[in-house]
């Protein structure tokens, strides 16, 4: 079912169709407002408040004029930034268009998807391809992926820093 | 590439997400669940603004359109809604226009002249239905109408699309009606019927030009039908039903001209775009599932409106606490059960150590559960609450206890001034 078919269904009653976009984005949404708010809790909240916000006004979505994703991001960023200004903290600038764009699974070809998901099938050592899994895939924060593997937080994120740096050498 | 991007691509690239539901999907669904209406739609594709969240806001103001055809302009023949429907061609296209707007059909259309305005008039019944329902949560005669609960809909993805039928008798208790075409979407093939039903006629609602008519009128007549189930509620009492209500318009087309364009994928853009929305004009605002009381959509979740919680990314509109199975412990399922949600929109007029009192257009005053603590709370982020003030809220209720005007603080959903 192809994502404005999920959103037509949700708009005719199904509510449970929703899942499948919260389903789809959330890993997403939640790292990138992580990236935006620094604070994973609140990225969580972030997140939700924005998936719940996007149903109350899905007969507003137009898909004529956005991806839902862009959408979805955007309700998200404003969110973000209402925080950050309770913080009293910077507003972060990125191109939202293109991050939301790019964060769709639609969005790339197939196969890019499938040199990436190669890439990381042979990072090594292993705990650096699982936690590229952990935290991009299955949505686990840094404090999670650190108790599941029993190391401090701080040596996951340097997991994280140099898988991507290893990825990023691979796919060039 | 910037990390973010990098990072969202690297999101993008796994095969299992729709696998993967952890506990915040299933957090996130569990609250969507909670506040949710069932919907109803025909043909979400082509018209309109099916109810979504907020089901009970809808009305319109009469609309539309007058039929007619060949050569160059067209004529209004009446006023009712479906004759106020224009129509006309001009070389290979077909226009239809609605209030000033002009949809166009052209040449790759593979359906008739007349099937064009058919789709007219079949969206402009879908908007006429939309008022006709939503008239139905306005109490009467000391009865309300609410939405049945989530428990009971959610799983059964309430697509209601019509039916078109001819009511083939009507009498002093019953209306009979045979079912002759189904009209479906992507989701549901449209197809041929053939089926009878006797409905009571007490639960009939007729109307013919568009308007309200006694049943006799709609005899030997086509009609496209549409079927809701309601929660019966007698005001100040305990005492609660379901009852299924039909919809009977009358239509002025041939069921083979509805046919020709019933399943037509025409949303897409192009030349054949024939996106037609009803008129969504003086909406009367009956605030959902709690039809004694307006709200106005407008007001809500709007950017400056001030949420009343607090959560980690500090004020929050959605209460962290509310309660989110319902009034049982859920056993493998998460639906809410016997719990419906409505709104509730007004000014404060008394606010003390425990609640907040608020007074609806009706008249009715509403306590919420809030303690001075969340008012401290509250005022660190914004100027302190106070009477006069106006709040909107989604709170939950059995429906059970629907006469219920005390809300505490589990069952207090959403709550923001605005």
């Amino acid at each position: 079912m192809d994502e404005i078919t999920t959103i037509q269904s949700v708009l005719a009653g199904d509510i449970n169709k929703y899942e499948r976009l919260v389903s789809r984005y959330h890993v997403g949404l939640i790292i990138y407002c992580e990236r935006l708010v620094g604070d994973r809790d609140a990225a969580e909240d972030i997140a939700q408040e924005a998936f719940i916000k996007a149903f109350e006004h899905l007969q507003n979505f137009d898909s004529k004029k956005s991806r839902f994703s862009t959408w979805l991001y955007r309700i998200a960023t404003n969110k973000a930034v209402d925080y950050l200004r309770q913080q009293k903290r910077r507003v972060p600038t990125e191109d939202i268009e293109l991050v939301a764009e790019t964060a769709t699974p639609d969005y790339a070809a197939q196969d890019e998807h499938k040199r990436l998901r190669t890439a990381v099938t042979k990072l090594e050592p292993p705990t650096h391809r699982q936690a590229i899994e952990a935290y991009y895939w299955r949505g686990k924060s840094y404090q999670a992926i650190a108790e599941e593997c029993n190391v401090p937080v701080n040596t996951v994120r340097t997991w994280l820093r140099r898988a991507k740096q290893q990825l990023r050498s691979d796919l060039q | 590439m910037n990390d973010i991007r990098f990072e969202s691509q690297l999101v993008a690239a796994t095969d299992r997400r729709s696998d993967d539901t952890n506990n915040f999907v299933k957090n996130t669904m569990q609250k969507i669940r909670a506040t949710q209406q069932p919907k109803k739609s025909f043909r979400h594709w082509l018209a309109s603004r099916p109810f979504a969240q907020r089901l009970a806001f809808g009305a319109i103001a009469a609309a539309v359109v007058s039929i007619v055809s060949f050569t160059s302009y067209a004529y209004a023949v009446g006023s009712n809604p479906v004759d106020l429907i224009k129509r006309w061609v001009e070389g290979d296209k077909v226009k239809v226009e609605y209030q000033g707007r002009t949809f166009e059909y052209g040449k790759s259309r593979n359906y008739s002249d007349a099937a064009v305005t058919a789709l007219a008039e079949a969206n402009t019944v879908q908007a006429l239905d939309s008022r006709a329902e939503n008239d139905m949560y306005v109490p009467k005669n000391g009865v309300e109408y609410v939405t049945p609960p989530a428990d009971e809909t959610a799983n059964g993805a309430s697509y209601v699309y019509p039916y078109f039928a001819t009511i083939t008798s009507v009498d002093a208790t019953t209306v009979t009606l045979h079912k002759d075409y189904l009209w479906g979407d992507k989701m549901n093939p449209s197809h041929d019927l053939d089926e009878t039903i006797t409905v009571p006629l007490a639960a009939f609602h007729a109307f013919v030009k568009g308007e309200p008519a006694q049943a006799a009128a709609a005899q030997d007549q086509l009609a496209m039908v549409y079927t809701n189930t309601y929660i019966r509620h007698v005001i100040g009492t305990e005492q609660v039903d379901h009852e299924t209500n039909y919809f009977g318009f009358v239509v002025t087309h041939k069921l083979d001209d509805f046919k020709q364009v019933a399943g037509k994928g025409v949303t897409s853009a192009g030349k054949d775009e024939v996106i037609f929305e009803p008129n969504w004009g003086g909406l009367s605002y009956i605030c959902s599932n709690n039809g004694a009381d307006t709200c106005d959509v407008r007001t809500f979740s709007q950017k400056g409106n001030q949420g009343l919680f607090t959560s980690n990314i500090g004020p929050s509109t959605y209460n962290p606490h509310s309660i989110r199975y319902g009034e049982e412990i859920p056993t493998g399922g998460s639906q809410p059960k016997g719990i419906i949600s409505r709104s509730v929109v007004g000014a404060i007029t008394a606010i003390t150590d425990s609640q907040l009192t608020v007074k609806t257009s009706s008249g009715a005053l509403w306590n919420f559960a809030y303690t001075a603590a969340d008012r401290a709370a509250f005022a660190k982020h914004f100027n302190p609450l106070k009477v006069g003030d106006h709040l909107e809220s989604m709170v939950l209720e059995s429906i059970y206890n629907l006469d219920n005007r005390t809300i505490d603080a589990a069952h207090i959903m959403s709550l923001e001034r605005y």
